[in-house]
């Protein structure tokens, strides 16, 4: 065993904070043609003014200005393209948090290319967390920021998103109707809302986390209840719907539906034309929030009344924020193609958004299902 | 065959042994998410599990082909 992997087991500082051994992995999970795609600079500065100190401890950290400890198991060198670090000192960052490290431009794996068409990981994780910010959930998304590392021979100033785990949260799968409150009913749907707006597909029930009652923040006092979503690099591909996901669903009228066995693959035709919002608040999270909120006597997410409300009263008053916060991400985008077709796609949700508020009452009365369609335009790289 | 599934969230670690059969039944109801349509694609399961955010995968005694299919 080296000196490092024995520093490693025994939960001893490195020397060093960092070495660029550490992001074999990441090295490995490079798309080297995100760089073409995506200029990460913008990214440097993209997290909230509130993370400001985190950002900066963080990066005094990696410059070996204070020590970190890796806790990434050592069976998971070189294969998995993430790290943890503990922090181990009191200098500038809270002792016992947690951060992970992952690929900014990651490989997407060929056998995902019907979902994942474009090597935009990074920009798509700082764009949601941007994006919750002016819709005016951001407490709702993971706290990320973007740094530059020294990962070794041509990857020597390498971006990487960095996570600042959250200890309080707990998979929302373990939610329980006596720890739902109605605000994680609302916080549930404008999340909903939010992978749709992002053509996120990857919203299953390790995706999305509950902070509860009893978790006290650093200065001792008590959080409430809420939710937290995590791990949005999937989203922004618009390059599959969330048409057919579930096997059932529930129109506003006809009640319980079966999607029949050829419309519940991201891959038919249908699922390449348009898209729909429904899926998205019965995503596998979604659900678990239901089951919690039907527990404990709240509607369900899906529930229409529910979420064609929480639209209503929310997106008006945000949808300007939204869209003038997504047209300066968009300048990060080195390609004009890439750019037009999230442009595209972005604006077709936006239009839907609009219109369920302008005509809520309308949906809660005549809607089905296909008039939660929008039209998905594909470009396929 | 043995492989362990780091939370890397939560500090915590996952343990399947078995056959791959037992193995992706037991998978399914932890990952459900990561075997639906990855059915007999073991290898292709346990990467979806390793490339979401929390989750490290680490194969300690892989059974060789044709028990691992490529993906």
């Amino acid at each position: 065993m080296s000196l490092q992997d024995f520093q490693r087991r025994m939960g001893m500082p490195l020397a060093k904070s960092t070495s660029p051994d550490d992001f074999s992995a990441i090295r490995k999970e490079t798309d080297t043609a995100g760089a073409d795609v995506v200029d990460h600079t913008a990214d440097l500065k993209a997290h909230p003014p509130s993370m400001g100190l985190k950002v900066e401890a963080y990066r005094k950290a990696i410059a070996h200005g204070s020590p970190l400890m890796r806790t990434t198991p050592v069976g998971l060198d070189g294969k998995t393209a993430k790290i943890v670090y503990k922090i181990h000192s009191a200098n500038d960052l809270p002792v016992g948090k947690s951060v992970l490290v992952k690929p900014y431009h990651e490989k997407l794996h060929p056998k995902t290319k019907y979902w994942q068409n474009h090597p935009i990981n990074g920009w798509a994780e700082m764009t949601n967390q941007s994006l919750y910010h002016a819709a005016g959930m951001g407490d709702s998304h993971q706290e990320v920021h973007v740094s530059e590392h020294d990962m070794g021979p041509g990857f020597d100033k390498h971006p990487a998103v960095i996570v600042h785990m959250d200890p309080r949260a707990d998979y929302v799968e373990h939610l329980h109707p006596m720890d739902f409150e109605p605000k994680m009913g609302v916080e549930a749907a404008k999340i909903g809302v939010m992978d749709f707006l992002s053509n996120n597909l990857d919203r299953h029930r390790h995706n999305l986390m509950v902070r509860t009652d009893g978790a006290t923040d650093s200065s001792g006092m008590p959080y409430s209840s809420s939710l937290l979503a995590i791990d949005h690099g999937r989203s922004f591909q618009y390059h599959a719907s969330h048409k057919g996901v579930p096997s059932h669903v529930d129109d506003f009228f006809l009640g319980p539906m079966t999607i029949p066995e050829d419309m519940r693959t991201t891959k038919n035709a249908e699922g390449k034309t348009t898209d729909n919002l429904l899926p998205y608040l019965q995503s596998d999270a979604m659900q678990s929030v239901s089951e919690a909120a039907q527990g404990s006597g709240a509607p369900a997410v899906h529930d229409a009344s529910h979420f064609l409300r929480v639209i209503e009263q929310w997106w008006p008053d945000v949808r300007d924020r939204v869209i003038s916060t997504f047209g300066d991400r968009l300048n990060s985008i080195k390609e004009p193609r890439m750019k037009q077709h999230l442009l595209e796609n972005f604006q077709a949700r936006v239009e839907k958004l609009d219109d369920i508020a302008a005509r809520a009452e309308w949906y809660k009365s005549s809607a089905r299902i296909h008039d939660l369609d929008v039209p998905l335009k594909v470009w396929d790289r | 065959m043995r492989v362990i599934i780091h939370d890397l969230y939560k500090n915590t670690q996952l343990v399947y042994e078995g056959d791959p059969v037992t193995m992706e039944r037991k998978l399914y109801e932890d990952f459900p998410w990561a075997v639906a349509g990855n059915e007999g694609n073991l290898e292709f399961i346990l990467y979806t599990i390793d490339h979401t955010q929390n989750f490290g995968v680490e194969v300690v005694d892989p059974l060789p082909h044709p028990f691992l299919k490529g993906p």
